[in-house]
């Protein structure tokens, strides 16, 4: 290594390592999709891979959802915090409770150490997280459109060892196994989980033999200089004050009131603080986001809107300048036994827009997007003998808050989620539905200056007898427009029956539906931006 | 000298450039190598200005050449720019917007303007049609013959050059895709049906696929006839093959009946031409790198070159066989900068034009070319084989600018950028062999395009890699590769079955009909039994798991009649064993399934022969122009530089040195040495044992 004016290592080897660790994240991200058996993994990349430092830091993520952003680093701390001293090279601890770093339970967090040659502790660990498409509970996919306790949405998995130097733990395996609809799927996935880590730790192992284990040690603490250094300086281009912003949830699934979120934003400086005081009490339904769920939905804010992702590392250091509370016991930080099976997917999402809605009056921000990932959950079986059940789970697109310059996209995934769809040959393959359309929703989109991209709909028919979950939003409270543009349409939940019969859905809910039976979803458009007759 | 044998001739038509490569089949006569300006216009005028030049500065007879390989990029262009011809696409009614939702997601996560891909055909020019084949392929609701006329009717007032038809499972059924396509030829409307050009599950890249091709039919169909209008009247009367995606020829005729599988026939040209060198020296594990002034593609080589099934183009998923190669944005006139602290080199360019800063352009940023002048990598005397000016000293004012942004010298800072851009090809070699289950320290580094030479063999040090083949022409070495091609069709059959669930003889007769089929193809393209191979191939994956593995099951001559024994056993070993390779474990208990069946046929050609170098008379060794301080690895060493021209076969040359060549500068460094091969190549071979 050549000698530079201080102690730190050079930026030419230091940006070299920075991508090393990148493209270790990648191959591991590589390993999983391709060898899993859930379809929301394989299909729809619902999954992230990272890697931390000894003391637990995410030191490099591959870009995959938002959503396990800075969140994945909580899980990674209590498997630390419940396996201290006692983690042994090829282990790995898997979990998924909510109340430990998790975000719901279908999503399942797998951590392996890394031992370095000679060390009898671990100096890195590599994780991902995956989205299962069953993990019990009372109903098929693990989300309910109601639910009042954890209880209900699956069996919570504490951090353990699942596989102990690199043998299964038989016992464990199958007392999960038993307590899911499709063990074999999840057994497959648990492997393609681990063979991922396996692949993480033998990059990293190669990255050290090349550059030293002091090299590689500094490089990291580096990294996560110029992350904090990066965004505090762009903290600091905003103009110090105290900003507050409401909107509101359609409601908990049990009652019908709309359910506020508050967020008190103040820029100091090259600091942000976020209070969610004045938030709701945790909902007696599932409509709850454990605190990394609401951590992560900040920190995609912050590093969306300096457009910091485009060239720098994402890592702890960036969320360092971003302080964030929550009361205990509200919406945004729930208390056991919550439920929170729409934590991830639906109050996320309005945290984003009540973060934004705070930044628009410091700055200039995008129209809410649709604020919903519109989760579809349908499950029954194969057949009338009720011998092979089927779980299907789906998120769907929606339209895009317009912004300066842009009229909002139709149709995409915005925010917290970027899953692909499940195409409609490969759903009708292999569940017992028809999809009868699929197609952009007209005139979805707010008008403005800019207008706000269309919604989509989409129609299903069953052809055995299912049991159908929703979990919606924005079927109520409309997406916002901004500086004068007109806010999106409001999405909605039909069920046609066979006489013709529409009868509209609430937002979250779990019903039957016969064969023969359409369920209609059209989500919602994005806001519009700036006021329509004022053509710039 | 006229030269009175066969020629064959190769032309690759790039950006920038058009090269030629011009050989004999004997390989008796010197190889003639040039490049002409590019006609983005009507790329044809290059193509026509180029073989002229042949015929009056080159003495090349035109009505005395035997073959014209050529790949283009016409319709790679088209879709780029999303400048086809007018097309609508037929869909199954309800289904009208597949191709603008995609598969949901946008490019980048975390933007205020979040954004696909811009889709090929927009709202106006879809149409649905009421109809319905279900998941099992039997018919659910006919055809709607009385809505078809009107549809047609309106097809041929508004115009359309082109119509895509697309429907639901019609790789199941393609009843009512066969019924729509006779509908609109009868109006003398050019079609591309979905179950004709991508017979595969997953509507989206199924119908995307259908319409690039119907997209691009009418432009390449008259490039095509134009191309051979012209090159005929020059005398021409060889055959002309045409560069697939997939790595092989075809000829002008069947190039324009499914199009889009030429969508990424640019790419392949370069991979085609590491494995010829593979071929003739002996190697089959390659690693071929094509670096060009903006991008560097990387292909992996093992016996053969290795064959995708989906491609990327213009941000769009392109369905068909292509060569595997990764392009990333590192070349010469890759930009190098810091932000906010970090250091990054890549992938913005300064292209051509400014280009540079050392080209006195106007450039205003740091290239990795200004770091190879300011190392003296390059010399001012031979930059461009001396044909191009360029200033030096603006390089190092850029660059000592740049330097005291990172707190360091001018020459640490130029081996810095050269070290990060090292490293970002390095990452994508490592990825398209690791991805794929290979060790790259295992295989041999074929470096060329012009800036190839100039880091080939540090790439393999770096990679830990021990020997690197430096082809005889590196600048046009694509073009040479179109000639080597041999042709290729390759044929497929979804059928996903569990392997227990079928007999041998199922298997024997999917593959044979796939086979009779490809067969008729390359007949017609004037091969015979003889010439040609034939591979079987299946597409396997455990039950469950959303992606397929390629297994090859068996390859024979054509004119071998004996049909092969099939044991199932056999063919899930060798797919178990190919999944550990790939992915590290197994899965026991859970079944195999087969989703595809793939026949490639491959028509061969004669092998060109390069000319040998001169032997060397006065039994004495190579003796240097000069000697040059390079900047390397920290420091000023002494390096002696040759001229290519000066050496005679089997010279060998010890690091530190630097050949210099018209088409390039090849820089060996301390502890390698490069001898001159007879098929002009060089070999550089790592001397001493370094930890990499």
């Amino acid at each position: 290594m050549r000698k530079t004016k201080n102690k730190h290592i050079d930026k030419i080897t230091l940006a070299i390592i920075q991508k090393r660790l990148e493209a270790i994240t990648e191959e591991m991200a590589l390993v999983l999709r391709l060898t899993s058996f859930s379809p929301n993994i394989k299909e729809r990349a619902d999954f992230s891979t990272a890697i931390f430092t000894s003391t637990g830091e995410l030191i490099a993520q591959a870009k995959a959802i938002p959503v396990h952003l800075g969140s994945m680093q909580d899980s990674v701390l209590s498997a630390l915090q419940e396996y201290k001293g006692k983690l042994q090279p090829k282990d790995a601890v898997f979990h998924n409770s909510p109340f430990r770093g998790g975000t719901h339970l279908p999503d399942i967090t797998s951590i392996t150490p890394v031992f370095l040659p000679e060390h009898d502790t671990p100096s890195f660990y590599v994780a991902n997280r995956a989205h299962h498409s069953d993990v019990g509970g009372k109903t098929p996919g693990s989300m309910p459109g109601i639910s009042k306790e954890q209880f209900e949405e699956g069996i919570i998995i504490p951090p353990i060892k699942l596989i102990e130097q690199g043998k299964e733990q038989r016992e464990l395996m199958q007392l999960i196994l038993e307590n899911v609809r499709t063990p074999k799927e999840r057994y497959g996935d648990f492997m393609a989980q681990y063979g991922a880590n396996t692949r993480g730790e033998k990059g990293l192992k190669d990255l050290v033999e090349k550059y030293g284990e002091q090299t590689i040690l500094q490089a990291q603490q580096e990294l996560l200089e110029i992350a904090q250094n990066a965004m505090e300086q762009r903290i600091q281009t905003l103009k110090n004050g105290t900003y507050k912003f409401t909107d509101y949830l359609d409601n908990d699934g049990i009652t019908d009131h709309p359910v506020p979120i508050t967020v008190t934003l103040t820029i100091k400086d090259s600091k942000m603080i976020l209070d969610f005081t004045g938030t709701s009490p945790q909902s007696q339904g599932n409509a709850n986001a454990p605190f990394s769920v609401t951590k992560s939905a900040v920190y995609y804010v912050a590093l969306t809107i300096f457009e910091y992702a485009k060239e720098l590392p994402i890592n702890q250091g960036a969320f360092k300048p971003i302080m964030i509370t929550a009361p205990k016991g509200s919406l945004v930080n729930p208390n056991p036994p919550a439920a929170v099976s729409s934590g991830n997917t639906e109050v996320s999402q309005r945290i984003v827009d009540v973060v934004f809605g705070a930044f628009s009056q410091a700055t200039k921000v995008p129209a809410a997007s649709q604020g919903t990932m519109n989760n579809i959950l349908i499950g029954g079986f194969y057949t009338s003998q009720r011998k092979q059940a089927f779980t299907y789970y789906e998120t769907l697109a929606g339209g895009a808050g317009a912004f300066h310059k842009y009229h909002g996209e139709h149709a995409i995934h915005t925010h917290m989620t970027n899953t692909l769809n499940t195409p409609i040959e490969v759903l009708e393959t292999t569940y017992p539905i028809q999809v009868i359309k699929y197609q952009i929703r007209k005139n979805s989109g707010g008008q403005g200056n800019y207008q706000g991209g269309n919604g989509l709909l989409r129609e299903y028919k069953f052809l055995v007898p299912v049991t159908i979950s929703l979990q919606t939003e924005r079927r109520i409270t409309r997406p916002y427009g901004l500086y004068g543009g007109k806010p999106g349409k409001t999405g909605e939940n039909i069920l046609l029956h066979t006489n013709n019969q529409k009868e509209k859905l609430p937002g979250r809910i779990t019903i039957t539906a016969k064969p023969g039976e359409t369920l209609i979803i059209k989500t919602p458009g994005g806001g519009g931006y700036g006021r329509k007759d004022n053509a710039q | 000298m006229l030269v009175d044998t066969r020629q064959l001739i190769g032309i690759d038509v790039g950006g920038t450039f058009s090269d030629f490569i011009i050989l004999d089949e004997s390989g008796e006569e010197p190889i003639k190598v040039f490049k002409v300006p590019s006609t983005p216009q009507n790329p044809v005028d290059a193509i026509i200005q180029g073989l002229l030049n042949a015929s009056t500065q080159e003495q090349v007879r035109l009505h005395k050449a035997k073959y014209l390989a050529h790949g283009t990029t016409v319709g790679t262009n088209a879709v780029i720019q999303r400048k086809g011809a007018k097309t609508a696409l037929i869909t199954t009614k309800g289904f009208e917007d597949v191709l603008e939702i995609g598969r949901q997601n946008r490019q980048d996560l975390y933007s205020l303007r979040p954004k696909r891909a811009v889709p090929i055909l927009q709202k106006k020019d879809r149409y649905g049609i009421t109809e319905r084949v279900n998941a099992n392929g039997k018919i659910q609701t006919p055809l709607d013959y009385k809505e078809l006329q009107s549809l047609v009717h309106e097809l041929v007032a508004r115009k359309y050059e082109s119509i895509a038809v697309s429907l639901l499972f019609s790789f199941k059924n393609p009843k009512h895709e066969k019924e729509i396509k006779e509908e609109l030829e009868k109006k003398g409307l050019l079609v591309s049906v979905s179950s004709e050009v991508h017979p595969v599950i997953r509507e989206y890249e199924r119908t995307n696929t259908t319409v690039l091709d119907a997209f691009v039919k009418p432009l390449i169909s008259r490039y095509m006839m134009e191309l051979e209008e012209r090159v005929l009247s020059l005398g021409f009367h060889g055959s002309i093959g045409i560069m697939q995606s997939n790595g092989g020829m075809v000829s002008v005729k069947q190039s324009s009946r499914k199009p889009v599988s030429l969508l990424l026939s640019g790419l392949a040209g370069g991979v085609l031409a590491g494995a010829f060198t593979g071929k003739l020296l002996g190697e089959t594990k390659l690693l071929t790198i094509d670096i060009g002034g903006t991008s560097t593609d990387v292909s992996l080589v093992k016996d053969d070159v290795q064959i995708v099934k989906e491609a990327v183009l213009g941000e769009l998923p392109v369905m068909t066989e292509t060569v595997d190669v990764l392009t990333i944005g590192a070349g010469g006139g890759s930009i190098a900068r810091v932000k906010e602290g970090m250091f990054i080199v890549g992938p913005d360019s300064a292209g051509a034009d400014p280009g540079p800063l050392c080209y006195g352009k106007g450039g205003t940023q740091v290239t990795v070319t200004d770091a190879d002048v300011v190392t003296k990598r390059l010399s001012a005397r031979n930059f461009a084989g001396g044909t191009m000016k360029i200033y030096p000293y603006l390089a190092l004012q850029g660059i000592k600018a740049l330097g005291e942004e990172l707190g360091l010298s001018p020459e640490e800072t130029a081996q810095g950028i050269q070290e990060v851009y090292r490293n970002n090809i390095v990452l994508a070699l490592r990825k398209i062999s690791l991805e794929r289950g290979h060790d790259p320290r295992e295989f041999t580094l074929v470096p060329f395009g012009g800036q190839g030479p100039v880091h080939g063999i540090e790439l393999a040090e770096l990679l830990g890699a021990k020997k690197v083949y430096i082809p005889p022409f590196p600048g046009v070495w694509s073009a040479f590769g179109l000639i080597a091609s041999p042709y290729r069709q390759d044929l497929t059959k979804t059928i996903q079955v569990n392997l227990d669930e079928i007999n041998n003889s199922d298997l024997v007769s999917w593959f044979s009909t796939l086979e009779r089929k490809g067969m008729q193809k390359i007949k017609e393209d004037g091969f015979t039994e003889k010439q040609v191979t034939i591979e079987w191939k299946l597409d396997m994956k455990y039950k469950g798991q959303g992606y397929e593995l390629n297994i090859p099951i068996h390859a024979r001559k054509a004119s071998d009649k004996k049909v092969p024994n099939m044991k199932k056993k056999e063919i899930q070993a060798k797919f178990e064993k190919t999944h550990h390779q790939k992915y590290g474990f197994t899965f026991p208990t859970t079944p195999v399934q087969i989703i595809n069946v793939h026949v490639t046929i491959i028509g061969n050609r004669p092998a060109p022969v390069l000319s040998k170098p001169k032997t060397r008379q006065d039994k004495g060794i190579p003796s240097p122009l000069e000697t040059r301080k390079v900047f390397m690895k920290n420091q000023w060493q002494e390096f002696k530089v040759y001229e290519k021209q000066e050496l005679r076969l089997h010279d060998c040359i010890q690091g530190p040195a630097i050949i210099e060549q018209a088409d390039t500068t090849v820089i060996i460094p301390q502890e390698w040495n490069v001898t001159l091969h007879e098929t002009g190549h060089f070999i550089a071979i790592q001397t001493k044992e370094r930890k990499a």
